[in-house]
């Protein structure tokens, strides 16, 4: 039982060698509320990390510019948004293979966080899909304008006691700066990300 | 070994190639600058971070104890390895059971440090890093010469010649666009094709037994969903006590590795999807016992952002490999001599103690005191190997700490008006012909929130 002595021996050393620290840690400060802004810092922020955005004053013409950004490609839409097309199913047996074949994901996000424009989603927004975000070509995340908050703290905050098994903040598509940091996108994944973020008008 | 100065001899010989890799590596700490700028409380920040760290390492026992237990609750399974051997055996016994033959592998330091790899490929385990900068110093046979950009040390040229000769593509003149294409479709088959996959992890979180793995390119979660087998590898000292912890750590990593807000992709796990198995490799490695050490256990907060090498002009004039340590850089200068003392005895000499590195670190690890502390070391037990070094002149100086800190302080505030004489002695083989790179600098706005 090697494994069992390891773990023992860590734990033992650990103990006898470690620091005796009593600072309190009050993360209260970092709690600086700029609702106002969030919407145009979120917009901005996801720009800067090569995101995109639409800004929907109401879900009444949602289907419309989503077909409009899925341009006859095949697609995955988790939402329920688009009722007059054939949405890729994942009844039944489809080898994630194949997925490779999706172009576009249609998927709800649950938090925004405006500080840096990434959006939150968990396995119940990713109906467990969880390869889905990472290897189509292109993402579109659906929020409401109520659900962006100022930052990390708030982010987190928010989500509390997380109770998701696979949860992730995106914030762009998937990059590379790994060849003399020239900016590439699409180093595996997304080429495109895009968020739609819908209801501004009722909240200004 | 070669001394650090005698590699950084040898990648000198080349001027115009150094005076590009300086360019390259200032280009992101003047990225992280304008990050940085943006936070208004950047400073109380890296305190907190600081503090949060400072109470793991007095937690660590407990929190680690507390982690394993929610993660078997979650489903997944916690393994705990002494050393890098033990840590490779445990990988392997798991591939073993699944007959995994081909893996794939997103960017972790650890495995590295463990040296997994080969260790993996003695059994004929295909393993892939995907991570692209890796994957290009994997086809290279290279080893990383930075922590966050593995293969900064490559001209696009040579990235060029080599997809020519590995993957068969043709000449692009180093076209990055192309390349990274290139990569990304012999990539895509390794994911779809992959019995397992490997990752670090960024931090782990006590009280909910998850982790968090960051990543710009999205290849560990592509890896990771898409294989039935997943295995965690982490250091003791990744863990953080709480998931709102989460905000501080989170705001800081990217900033402080390039001015990005936040990386494209920050994956939360916790539980194994439907159908697949995730394991947790908790590796000590030398770490417990650096925990021992008042002067040097702050090494343990690393987040691994690469600021600090960054803004070393030593690193950015000698190169990550001249370092001949796993993690280069000022960190890789405090944490080396704690695994091999009389190995890497020349590390802590790489430095013009200008504590631009102290200045930049986001969980404010005081680097250059430790790279000073570890000279006095060194001159104690190893007197020969520093006379190798030629430090004799410089004695003085190491030993009296008095003397040091005025030293400190002028090379700090004036290293621009010392005299060439003094900067380019013995000691700085690095600086020889050619001006010491720009002093980095602490901006206006990081000096002032510093002093208030
Ligand atoms: S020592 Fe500090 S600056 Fe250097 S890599 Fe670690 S966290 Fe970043």
């Amino acid at each position: 039982m090697k494994e069992v002595n390891s773990r023992t021996k860590i734990l033992y050393r650990i103990k006898e060698n470690k620091p005796n620290d009593k600072t309190n840690i009050d993360l209260g400060q970092f709690f600086i509320d700029d609702n106002e802004n969030s919407v145009i810092n979120f917009c901005e922020n996801l720009v800067d990390n090569d995101g995109d955005y639409l800004i929907l004053d109401r879900a009444d013409n949602l289907q419309e510019v989503l077909l409009k950004e899925i341009n006859g490609r095949s697609f995955a839409d988790l939402t329920g948004n688009i009722v007059d097309h054939q949405s890729w199913s994942f009844n039944g047996l489809i080898s994630p293979k194949k997925w490779s074949d999706i172009k576009v994901s249609i998927i709800n996000g649950i938090i925004g966080v405006a500080e840096n424009g990434a959006v939150w989603l968990d396995d119940d927004s990713m109906q467990n899909i969880r390869t889905l975000p990472f290897i189509v070509d292109h993402t579109i995340f659906i929020l409401n304008v109520k659900q962006i908050v100022p930052t990390m703290h708030h982010a987190y905050e928010a989500l509390g006691k997380i109770k998701t098994g696979f949860g992730a903040f995106i914030a762009g598509p998937s990059k590379t700066g790994d060849i003399e940091q020239n900016l590439i996108i699409g180093a595996h994944g997304p080429m495109s990300h895009l968020v739609i973020i819908v209801g501004s008008s009722d909240s200004q | 070994m070669l001394t650090h100065s005698q590699a950084a001899k040898e990648f000198n010989k080349d001027e115009s190639r150094v005076d590009w890799h300086d360019k390259a590596i200032w280009h992101l700490r003047q990225n992280r600058d304008l990050g940085v700028n943006k936070i208004p409380n950047w400073q109380q920040l890296r305190e907190t971070a600081s503090e949060i760290k400072l109470n793991v390492l007095s937690h660590l026992d407990t929190y680690l104890e507390e982690f394993e237990k929610m993660a078997l609750s979650n489903g997944v399974h916690v393994h705990w390895a002494l050393d890098g051997d033990e840590h490779n055996k445990i990988v392997k016994d798991i591939l073993e059971k699944h007959s995994v033959q081909k893996l794939v592998k997103s960017k972790s330091m650890l495995t590295e440090e463990c040296n997994l790899n080969p260790y993996l490929e003695k059994y004929s385990i295909e393993i892939v890093d995907t991570d692209l900068g890796e994957r290009i110093i994997q086809l290279a046979k290279e080893k990383p010469s930075h922590i966050t950009a593995p293969a900064i040390h490559k001209k696009k040229e040579e990235i060029d010649q080599l997809f020519q000769k590995m993957l068969g593509t043709p000449p692009s003149n180093g076209d990055a666009q192309f390349l990274v294409n290139a990569a990304r479709t012999d990539l895509r088959k390794k994911f779809l094709n992959a019995d397992a996959a490997i990752t670090g992890v960024n931090f782990a979180i006590a009280e909910s037994g998850g982790f968090v793995v960051c990543t710009n390119e999205g290849n560990a979660d592509l890896g990771v969903h898409l294989a039935p087998v997943h295995i965690a590898c982490m250091g003791i000292e990744k863990i953080i006590p709480k998931l709102e912890h989460l905000g501080v750590f989170l705001r800081l990593l990217a900033r402080s590795a390039n001015g990005q807000s936040i990386t494209s992709y920050s994956s939360h796990f916790f539980k194994p999807r439907k159908g697949q198995e995730m394991h947790i490799v908790i590796v000590d490695n030398g770490r417990s016992k650096q925990l021992a050490s008042e002067d040097f256990r702050n090494s343990l907060k690393c987040i691994r952002c690469g600021a600090c090498m960054n803004t070393c002009p030593i690193y950015r004039r000698s190169g990550g490999h001249s370092y001949g340590s796993t993690i280069p850089g000022p960190i890789g200068s405090i944490l080396s001599p704690n695994i091999d003392l009389k190995k890497y005895s020349s590390l802590p000499f790489a430095s013009t103690l200008c504590g631009s590195c102290t200045d930049v670190c986001p969980v404010k690890i005081d680097i250059h005191s430790q790279l000073y502390k570890w000279r006095q070391i060194i001159m104690k037990e190893h007197p020969n190997r520093v006379k190798q070094m030629a430090m004799k002149t410089n004695q003085k100086v190491f030993e009296h700490p008095r003397l040091y800190n005025i030293v400190g302080i002028v090379m700090r505030r004036a290293i621009k008006l010392l005299p060439k004489s003094i900067l380019y002695n013995k000691l700085n083989i690095w600086g020889k012909q050619r001006d010491l790179p720009n002093a980095p600098k602490k901006s206006f706005k990081e000096w002032y929130n510093e002093r208030s």
